[in-house]
């Protein structure tokens, strides 16, 4: 398919769950899988503030991407936050020179490969709603055209986010949310468990967590909740 | 509890509330209700093995069903023509829980359809991080734990001194000591009963509702989960036993949850000691 072609479907089925009865959860992972095909980047993730103030990772195309959306959560620095706050993009052409401004986040962000991000905020006039982070392979800035597509469908997912706020229809929302809270405070619960019986600081047992998670193609959260619950043995995982 | 269930419902605009507790929490079978037809529907659900407090227990999220006469109401075969006979058109269920630790659940019920607009929506989450929060506390007038204690006074934290046959297999009478135990802790639930209720037509608004923003804000913070799994590991107990510890630990030293939680992250406290590990 040409282009111009996928960008006018994109834009044609964003604008259709307007009108429609829509899952604004799905809607969100289109809109980062959207990002990776139409804009030649490697990975995009979305941070969405939930009806309690606080930003959540609801989306992303990438376990990479997801696990950069809780890192900058955990660790309160990222681009993704800096974007919130100040409701203006931010843009990184080469993550290496970032290193002083987010030590953890820069780290992180090279060791899963990617060189640029780019941060474009979702918001309507004052209203912030979240962000679309956009990770790319290669150092450099988005192309000016790239960069307003994105924007483009940040704009339309806001509206759509607005929209189901609006229209008290947010129930799937609402259940995503709640679900990246609960897992957000299972990944901590493991953490400790996982410090104490380790005798590791927590970045070094979220280190460990993540390796295991990794290289047992686990979800983190899945790990996290066997660590809890007392079904994994803990010892495997500070092993790895 | 029936009372906080009535204040519920009355902050969050609802026709009825009902609080469920689950069967691996500390006051398993404990139950309250607004009234006798919300308690009826919660208690429902539980014979059905069907319903919203059902599914949002387990998917671990909230169900949100504003209108049960149309399409959404249809996944329930009893519940649904029951509910709707006995007069309410929406329901909403809460999963009460933090992290891995499944408590219970909130049930709402109101007789016009609607969703929950997104204020409401809110509330309810504040809400039923409250009702968490009253849940996961243990029993007034216990002894609060030390530092160097076994886990057997963990049992004993939980345990209400006087209630009949209190102990932890003795459900019933934990579920009774939970709501009926005097002191600290029934201050605490009429505290947070107050702030609850607000003006007659307030919404969550002002210094109440600040103050339960607040409460429930302790949930949100990285350090207060981080603890809970570090004493897990150090007594060998579960993680909502641990978080109960935790909590018990910082009222003995007259501290609020958090700094107590920082204390054990940073290895300047801990639980217990010679435990296996």
């Amino acid at each position: 398919m040409c282009r111009e072609r996928e960008l006018s479907e994109a834009f044609v089925g964003l604008a259709d769950s307007l009108v429609a009865d829509y899952d604004a959860a799905d809607l969100l992972h289109r809109l980062a899988d959207h990002c990776v095909a139409l804009l030649g980047v490697a990975a995009a993730g979305l941070l969405l503030s939930d009806q309690r103030g606080r930003l959540q990772v609801v989306a992303a195309s990438s376990e990479a991407s997801r696990l950069l959306g809780l890192l900058q959560l955990e660790h309160d620095e990222g681009p993704g936050l800096d974007c919130y706050r100040t409701g203006m993009t931010v843009t990184v052409p080469d993550i290496d020179l970032a290193a002083l401004r987010w030590p953890v986040f820069a780290a992180e962000t090279r060791s899963a490969g990617y060189r640029g991000v780019h941060v474009l905020p979702m918001r309507l006039r004052d209203d912030v709603v979240g962000t679309l982070s956009l990770f790319g392979a290669r150092p450099g800035p988005l192309e000016d055209t790239e960069a307003r597509v994105a924007q483009a469908l940040a704009d339309v997912a806001t509206i759509a986010i607005l929209q189901e706020r609006a229209i008290r229809h947010h129930e799937l929302l609402a259940e995503q949310l709640q679900h990246a809270l609960t897992s957000r405070i299972m990944i901590e619960q493991a953490k400790g468990v996982l410090a104490e019986r380790g005798g590791l600081d927590m970045d070094q047992a979220f280190a460990r967590l993540r390796r295991y998670a990794r290289d047992t193609n686990t979800r983190l959260t899945d790990l996290a909740r066997g660590i809890v619950e007392g079904t994994l043995d803990s010892s495997r995982v500070l092993g790895a | 509890m029936d009372r906080l269930c009535v204040r519920v419902a009355s902050v969050l605009h609802v026709d009825g509330a009902a609080i469920s507790v689950t069967s691996g929490a500390i006051g398993r079978g404990a139950r309250g209700a607004s009234d006798a037809a919300a308690g009826r529907l919660d208690d429902l659900q539980l014979a059905l093995d069907e319903g919203p407090c059902h599914d949002a227990a387990e998917d671990g999220g909230p169900v949100l069903v504003g209108d049960l006469a149309g399409p959404a109401g249809q996944r329930w075969g009893r519940f649904t023509p029951t509910t709707l006979a006995a007069g309410y058109r929406a329901v909403f269920a809460f999963p009460l829980r933090i992290g891995a630790i499944e408590l219970g659940t909130l049930f709402l019920v109101r007789a016009s359809p609607g969703g929950l607009d997104g204020g409401a929506l809110a509330d309810a989450l504040v809400v039923a991080d409250t009702v968490a929060l009253i849940l996961l506390d243990p029993p007034a007038g216990s002894p609060p734990g030390d530092a160097t204690g076994d886990p057997a006074e963990g049992r004993a934290i939980m345990a209400a001194p006087g209630a009949p046959g209190g102990g932890l297999d003795d459900s019933a009478a934990e579920g009774r000591a939970i709501m009926a135990a005097p002191g600290a802790s029934e201050c605490d639930l009429d505290d947070i009963t107050g702030d609850l209720a607000g003006g007659p037509e307030d919404d969550l608004a002002g210094e109440a509702a600040a103050r339960l923003r607040a409460r429930a804000a302790s949930l949100y913070r990285p350090e207060i989960h981080q603890a809970t799994g570090m004493v897990m590991a150090q007594l060998g107990v579960s993680a909502q036993e641990a978080l109960v510890r935790l909590r018990a630990l910082a009222r003995a030293r007259g501290q609020i949850a958090d700094e107590t939680a920082r204390d054990i992250v940073a290895r300047r406290l801990r639980l217990g000691g010679d435990l296996p590990r």
